[in-house]
């Protein structure tokens, strides 16, 4: 394989794409250790992909600490085809803001890749959830660029079985739901290898409460 | 350069009728004609030749005659049109505008650019028009008259003032004749005079005009008042039957509107555009921006995208745009503090997927009493006998519910519960038993049991 094909896939990481330093800060995930795994935080401006074996593996759950964060400030908040419907008394307990919420709902993978993009380059969403499945890398590459120019976060949601395609995204994470809350795989991350990661115990399967 | 004066010559020949045929307007006895425009006057026909001659030249000459009422709408709608370059427009007569354009400069940077582009989008409406530019609205009004070329330095203007012919100034003609006989045509020669000779042997307004002119008097027409609402309309040169047709002339329509809001400092939230069919039948199209807007270009790039999914059922002959809801403007919140790395509003990101996809592809999430299908969040604790406790909730519900297999039952583990929630008794009475389980692959769910004993998955906790 060619170097120019490596780099077209995303798998050749080179430093002249890194910014001198973050453009913005990185933004806590709210678990300590996977803080650590991912050098801090979670990164934007960078494309961020979930992988999980079936839907609602704690990817939400997951990313519950992040919302709760940053809605508190001013900026959407987008859902680009979720599975399921969130439940939003369930988020306003775990101290999200609705205010900024909005979710979207597409009728073809165009339009869906049309608004991701949309949102991820405008700079006004702090937040862009994206759920994908088959898509084609070229279409990933484009989301990573809008992303660049946003400097939002963006994540993409998509199943397990794409693990093994390539993509331009600079985290991939691997979700397994496990009766003790997630285990988070990271299979690629920026500036480092890859790494089993940590097992986090979530609250959003906390199931004391009821 | 404060004053810019613009005078449409042939505005009662040209507005509404753009076709290059030798046309002519006649007097108010239909006998001798007025005005003409370049094509007739290609063929001979002048102002003031008799209607008989002119036919014999020009025997496919188009007549009319002034249409005050048109001319008054031909006027008001460039007035609009010019706010988009300036905020005080004033109306001198039926033919000729004033607009401040010094404090538009920094805006467009400098104000060569600002004529330029404002020439350029006279040009596009292919009416015929002269410019004037000055320091003072009655010098600017007579260089526009005396067709001068336009200069932008101050010392260059003031020698152009200077050989402005004396007839320009609007004085009475037994002065003018009076002048003419002493060998005085020009304001230079008038001004080598001693005033106090000008002042008593001539009509007081000849000296009121001349200090106007070089800025010893003030003198300003009143402002022009935009209307309260805005609702412009054009009839088609010709039929169109294409969707992406009704572009080219909503794009002026767009220019008149984007002038307006400029000059009341709106903007606007809705645009309401109907289309008229042969037969009198009308087509609508709603167009809105979810935070306002009122620059043409952001209002065309909204139209492009809903007319690129708009099927026109007939040919259009007349369209007619109107506003249907203004916000007015307010200063942006500007903190100098934060970098700002965001381009776009959210507004105008919500109104390109809106119109994209439709209104109903955009959801918002909150807790209220009636947000979800199923009326769960209408059901009650029968347990507290209050409205809906805040017991844990999963993040993610499945609807409709899924009712389970006897067998799934089987597998599951029950971790929590039950919660009994129902509804009032006065609406379709409900009842319902939640448990939080653990599905055998490690996710918690939330399931419930009717009183029929059938098991449904209503949600997900992860």
């Amino acid at each position: 394989m060619v170097l120019a094909e490596l780099i077209q896939q995303g798998q050749v990481w080179r430093a002249h794409d890194a910014p001198a330093r973050p453009a913005k800060a990185l933004l806590a995930t709210g678990f300590p250790e996977l803080d650590s795994c991912l050098s801090g935080g979670w990164m934007p401006g960078q494309l961020i992909e979930l992988l999980m074996d079936q839907p609602s593996s704690g990817e939400l759950s997951l990313l519950l600490p992040l919302l709760a964060q940053v809605s508190q400030q001013p900026g959407l908040i987008i859902w680009v085809d979720p599975p399921m419907h969130p439940y939003p008394l369930a988020l306003a307990q775990a101290g999200v803001r609705l205010r900024d919420h909005r979710v979207i709902r597409t009728q073809s993978l165009d339009e869906r890749l049309w608004v991701l993009e949309q949102a991820l380059k405008s700079g006004c969403a702090p937040i862009v959830m994206g759920w994908l499945e088959k898509v084609p890398t070229k279409a990933l590459r484009r989301l990573q660029l809008a992303v660049q120019q946003g400097q939002g976060l963006a994540f993409i949601l998509r199943s397990a079985e794409w693990a093994s395609q390539s993509s331009p995204a600079s985290f991939r994470l691997h979700l397994k739901a496990q009766a003790q809350g997630v285990k988070v795989d990271l299979l690629k991350r920026r500036q480092a290898w890859p790494t089993e990661g940590p097992l986090l115990a979530l609250t959003g399967t906390d199931r004391r409460a009821l | 350069m404060r004053w810019l004066v613009v005078y449409f010559p042939l505005l009662a020949l040209e507005w509404e009728q753009q076709n290059a045929v030798p046309r002519a307007l006649l007097d108010s006895a239909a006998r001798r004609i007025v005005l003409v425009n370049p094509q007739a006057e290609a063929m001979g026909v002048v102002p003031g030749q008799a209607l008989a001659t002119a036919l014999s030249l020009a025997p496919d000459l188009q007549t009319g005659s002034y249409d005050d009422e048109l001319l008054e709408r031909a006027i008001n709608t460039l007035a609009l049109e010019l706010g988009r370059w300036s905020g005080r427009i004033s109306c001198i007569d039926s033919l000729t505008l004033l607009a401040e354009v010094a404090s538009m400069q920094r805006y467009f940077k400098g104000v060569e650019p600002l004529v330029n582009e404002l020439r350029h989008a006279l040009e596009a409406q292919q009416l015929s028009f002269r410019l004037g530019l000055a320091q003072r609205p009655r010098a600017a009004l007579a260089l526009a008259r005396a067709q001068a070329p336009l200069k932008f330095d101050e010392a260059e203007i003031d020698q152009q003032l200077g050989q402005l012919p004396l007839r320009l100034l609007g004085v009475p003609s037994k002065d003018l004749d009076a002048l003419r006989g002493l060998g005085i045509e020009r304001v230079d020669q008038l001004e080598r005079l001693p005033r106090q000779e000008i002042g008593s042997r001539f009509h007081p307004d000849l000296l009121l005009r001349l200090d106007e002119l070089r800025g010893r008097q003030e003198w300003l027409p009143p402002a022009f008042k935009p209307p309260e609402y805005f609702e412009q309309h054009a009839d088609l040169q010709a039929e169109i039957s294409y969707a992406q047709g009704l572009l080219f002339p909503l794009q002026r329509i767009l220019g008149r509107l984007e002038g307006y809001l400029n000059l009341r400092q709106q903007h606007a939230l809705v645009l309401a555009i109907s289309l008229w069919h042969r037969d009198k039948t009308e087509s609508r199209l709603r167009l809105g921006h979810a935070g306002g807007c009122y620059k043409a270009d952001e209002w065309l790039a909204l139209l492009r995208l809903k007319l690129e999914r708009y099927r026109l059922t007939q040919p259009v002959l007349e369209i007619s745009l109107r506003v249907e809801q203004f916000r007015a403007w307010d200063a942006p919140a500007q903190d100098l503090f934060t970098p700002v790395s965001s381009q776009e509003s959210p507004e105008q990101l919500l109104s390109r997927i809106q119109i994209r996809l439709g209104s109903s592809a955009i959801g918002e999430l909150a807790v209220a009493q009636t947000h979800l299908p199923g009326g769960v969040a209408s059901l009650m604790s029968e347990r507290s006998g209050t409205e809906l406790p805040y017991a844990k909730r999963p993040l993610w519900l499945v609807e409709p519910p899924q009712r389970l297999s006897g067998a799934r039952v089987a597998k599951l583990a029950l971790s929590s519960g039950p919660e009994r929630i129902q509804t009032h008794w006065w609406s379709n009475a409900q009842q319902r038993d939640y448990f939080t389980v653990d599905w055998s692959d490690g996710r918690a769910a939330w399931v419930f049991r009717d009183p029929q004993q059938h098991w449904y998955l209503h949600g997900w906790f992860s």
